[in-house]
């Protein structure tokens, strides 16, 4: 491993993924310039809004107390303490409040938590018990009404609970997509639904963006997307084609669909279906579909097994040259060191994800100049990753190692919200030694950062966008909340 | 919860528990010990500012700004700390090894038979500031059975007894198999079942007193149910009725008119899931005579009944969950109701318990406490309702749930305000006994300091 120093190494990552942000959000950016006016609906562009609070952070230097915040257009125009409000300006005053800018999870997971039933063993981790499932389902009168699980009726009785079984996840569920083990050509903005209930919940909780990462089904998954949780439904998308994710460990071993589905009420394992089974099949998963695309970029035919499908192709192409981020989600120490490994045979940079064992493997990420997105803090897990293996060393000090080693970060609370959610995971690292400024940093200039958004979003500053959140208290105070949020300058949610 | 192996025996537990007893015991416990330069929240009163607990044979001797200290008291020095009364888990089937049994009706068992000392949820316990747990069966009964108060020290569990068992446990919300019919049923036929087993117990009675003194049986069945009431002595009721006799008050009711006192009446904590199983509730305890010693356990759609819980003015248990969130099923719209605000705008006497394990915040009681005063309960009602209020609910106020004199010395030492996140429990003491030491605290620390160098010798090729 060259040993760069970690700021250039870091920087470099930082660098190149900005270039592709930026790329995609100078564009978009430039397009709703264009077509504010137009696009926001109620038909009437933001003007002037003064926001004035008792503390405002602005991320870009001390915190400011009575602070006033000018927006102008859906921009913040000026900062500062004594500060004149223009004329016809909309006021308001929260005395007591405390300002900070829209919060940022630099990996959420969107409508993951498939709520525990028939569709949600499908796709759980755990071995696949057709008729353990097939019991726990109620018989239901011949003249019960169907029942709606997630959008969808199915017939009562057994047949409609055999369909209600195999039928697999919603549509707009941000889970990978299983035709293939590589599929960086598919996006994750194509499932999203953006006016899905977790948006709202995620507002509630003070996160004003939001990089959808898709799940870990696959060894190499689709592309993230940079999107506003509130705000005019033209304007949510900020970046649609974001990094590549790639994971590590057991997650695409045990997603694997057609493998534990018994034979009639499946797809038999066939080519298209098999999945690795071993850590050292995903490994093999990821060299062979980088090694084929260095090989079509050399103008060979890839060939030989498990070659990755055509379209991942010229993805993996602008990956390896760089124009395209990868992530990697990794939680245990050989995990990390496999995705290091990988990185270095490839020459490819990444952002890792996830990392619960990244204490353990501290010195390696900081030679490498890997950032972090890391999170949730838990002391035992649930959920999903309750029921992976993978979770079980998991340390509440990690970020402050983090932020010892100088190793850059950002926190996240992924799929988690409302008391887990990301202002709390920020609260939760400042209980464990995370300093207060570097906390509120690792959740808005941090991320910032890694999407290539700096100066834009994460901090307010003139020009960047009017994300903001006023708190009833200190954000990292457990008797805080969001008392109004702001996204592009129009308030978007008030506490009653 | 599988989490034995994660934790590493029971054998660190017994080992953590004598190192941090033994420090305050080289022989037997200090007879006196002082608290001092804290800030003192003793919760029924104003806070000092800075001031001494004074702690004579485990009772608190004298709380105050200025308290005389014997020359031989043990001098804790918690100059910078607040101390604050012990916290008491009201309602919780932790510490069981199972939260109930496969049948329905079981008032006869005692959570006494299956409280495990060595559990790692007593050791968390004294991580978060609790020195009281109230272990009742869980919520998946009909009629389950006593529950006992206990500090989570203690290698047996008589040690670990604060008071013996006064409450049972009921549940009006369907357990796991049954409807509400066949609960309501099973409930009303098992009070039912009770006069019928009072009325048989008065004729055999008779019968023996009769045979006794040598004559024969004189009178029919009404008359010898009369006569036999006040020959009832309290070994004759079986256990499987007896703790539901002492649900309803404790006396036999026999042809109308109650007997003798035989025993001390029980308290109920009834479970009531949604807002519908309120109701019948309130009703059944009405109708058998235990009303004014019910306490309701909620769920978190009880909202929707607190008109009725206020005509009710029972004190009431709030959920784990605070937030109570709702899918309108029509409009997809969800609703999200706080739940101790509701219950606290109709002035009705609520206390909180820890959350659930796996939210890392929600389980500590001071952080649900600052959950109520993030969403407007006053900061002293929150307090109370990790402390003198679930005292109150279990008739220990006497002893439990504030720092004054006469009470038993629970106390914890915080880092700071209870309610501030950053604030770590340092120390807990039970009966003035120094429980716990968090800088001795070998398994938390090892959780939250283990550094590179357990990562280092992996290599990357």
């Amino acid at each position: 491993m060259n040993r760069q120093t970690l700021a250039t190494r870091a920087g470099s990552v930082a660098a190149r993924a900005a270039r592709t942000w930026v790329r995609c959000g100078l564009m978009l950016l430039m397009v709703l310039g264009l077509s504010l006016p137009v696009s926001a609906e109620g038909g009437e562009p933001p003007g002037v809004i003064a926001v004035k609070a008792g503390r405002v952070h602005t991320m870009t230097g001390d915190a400011i107390d009575h602070g006033v915040v000018i927006i102008r257009d859906g921009v913040i125009e000026v900062v500062g303490r004594d500060v004149e409000i223009p004329a016809g300006a909309e006021v308001i005053e929260l005395p007591d409040g405390v300002i900070t800018p829209g919060l940022i999870d630099a990996c959420c997971m969107v409508d993951f938590g498939i709520p525990e039933g028939a569709t949600g063993w499908l796709h759980g981790a755990k071995p696949y018990s057709f008729w353990r499932a097939l019991s726990e389902i109620q018989p239901e009168a011949p003249d019960a009404p169907s029942i709606s699980v997630l959008d969808r009726e199915f017939p009562a009785g057994p047949v409609g609970a055999v369909e209600k079984l195999t039928a697999g996840q919603p549509a707009h569920a941000t889970w990978a997509d299983q035709a293939y083990e590589v599929t960086p050509h598919r996006r994750v903005v194509d499932s999203l639904n953006l006016l899905s209930n977790d948006f709202a919940r995620l507002l509630r909780g003070g996160v004003t963006m939001a990089y959808i990462s898709p799940d870990s089904a696959n060894v190499i998954g689709g592309r993230g997307a940079v999107v506003k949780t509130a705000g005019p439904l033209g304007d949510r998308v900020v970046c649609a084609a974001g990094a590549v994710k790639a994971t590590m460990g057991g997650d695409p071993i045990r997603r694997g669909l057609p493998n534990y589905l018994p034979p009639m009420y499946g797809p038999t394992p066939n080519f298209h279906t098999r999945r690795p089974t071993t850590r050292m099949g995903v490994d093999w998963v990821f060299r062979k579909a980088f090694f084929d695309a260095a090989k079509a970029q050399a103008g060979e035919k890839p060939g030989g097994a498990d070659a990755p499908p055509p379209p991942a192709l010229p993805v993996l192409q602008q990956v390896l040259e760089g124009r395209v981020p990868l992530r990697i989600q990794a939680r245990m120490q050989h995990d990390i060191f496999s995705a290091l490994r990988l990185a270095e045979e490839f020459k490819l940079n990444f952002i890792l994800e996830e990392g619960t064992e990244a204490y353990r493997c501290l010195p390696q990420l900081q030679a490498a100049g890997v950032p972090v997105v890391f999170g949730p803090l838990y002391m035992t897990a649930s959920g999903y990753r309750g029921r992976t293996d993978e979770a079980r060393r998991p340390r509440l000090t990690t970020p402050r190692q983090l932020a010892d080693a100088g190793i850059a970060f950002a926190l996240t609370a992924q799929e988690l919200r409302d008391e887990e959610g990301l202002v709390r995971q920020a609260m939760v690292a400042v209980r464990h030694g995370l300093d207060e400024e570097e906390a509120l940093r690792s959740i808005t200039t941090a991320p910032a950062a890694m999407l290539g958004l700096s100066g834009k979003v994460g901090e307010l500053s003139p020009g960047a966008a009017a994300d903001l959140v006023v708190w009833s208290g200190e954000p990292l105070s457990a008797t805080s909340r969001p008392k109004l949020v702001v996204v592009g300058g129009e308030v978007v949610y008030e506490l009653e | 919860m599988t989490g034995c192996s994660k934790y590493g025996s029971a054998m660190g537990l017994m080992v953590a528990v004598v190192l941090a007893v033994a420090d305050g015991m080289a022989g037997p416990p200090p007879e006196r010990v002082a608290l001092t330069g804290g800030r003192i929240i003793p919760v029924n009163s104003a806070p000092i500012a800075k001031g001494t607990v004074l702690i004579e044979r485990g009772k608190i001797k004298s709380v105050g700004p200025a308290v005389e200290i014997p020359y031989d008291a043990r001098v804790f020095d918690v100059s910078g700390k607040v101390i604050f009364p012990g916290i008491i888990n009201v309602h919780t089937w932790r510490g069981l090894d199972r939260a109930n049994e496969a049948r329905p009706v079981t008032p006869q068992l005692d959570v006494y038979d299956a409280i495990d000392p060595s559990q790692l949820f007593f050791e968390d316990c004294l991580r978060l500031g609790v020195t009281a747990v109230h272990v009742m069966p869980g919520n998946d009964t009909v009629i389950g059975g006593l529950g006992q108060v206990v500090r989570p020290i203690g290698l047996t569990v008589p040690a670990m007894t604060i008071a013996p068992g006064e409450h049972l446990k009921l549940s009006t919300t369907p357990r796991r198999g049954f409807d509400h019919m066949v609960q309501m049923a099973t409930l009303r036929e098992r009070f039912l079942e009770l006069g019928d087993y009072a009325e048989r117990l008065a004729e055999r009675r008779y019968e023996e007193k009769l045979k006794e003194d040598g004559k024969e049986l004189d009178v029919g069945p009404a008359e010898a149910r009369k006569r036999g009431r006040s020959l009832i002595r309290a070994e004759d009721v079986d256990d499987e009725h007896r703790n539901l006799l002492r649900l309803c008050g404790g006396r036999v009711r026999v042809a109308g008119k109650e007997g003798a006192s035989l025993f001390k009446p029980l308290g109920v904590f009834v479970h009531c899931n949604r807002a519908m199983d309120v109701g019948p509730a309130v009703e059944l305890a009405k109708r058998n005579g235990f009303f004014d010693r019910t306490i309701l356990v909620l769920g978190g759609e009880c909202t929707k009944a607190v008109g009725e819980l206020k005509r009710a003015a029972r004190p009431v248990v709030l959920p784990q969950r605070l937030m109570y969130r709702e899918t309108d099923l029509h409009t997809g719209e969800v609703r999200e109701t706080f739940v101790p605000t509701a219950i606290f705008e109709a002035g009705l006497m609520f206390a909180l318990v820890p959350g659930p394990d796996d939210s890392y915040a929600e389980r500590m009681p001071t952080y649900q406490a600052a959950l109520c005063v993030r969403h407007g309960v006053p900061r002293d009602v929150a307090l109370r309702a990790i402390t003198l209020t679930p005292a109150r609910m279990l008739g220990l106020e006497k002893r439990l749930g504030s720092i004054e004199p006469e009470k038993d010395a629970n106390l914890v030492v915080f880092s700071g305000d209870p309610l501030d996140f950053n604030s770590v429990v340092e120390r807990v003491f039970i009966d003035g006994i120094p429980a716990y030491e968090r800088a001795k605290d070998v398994r938390l620390q090892r959780l939250l300091t283990s550094g590179p160098g357990e990562g280092e010798g992996g290599s990357k090729e």
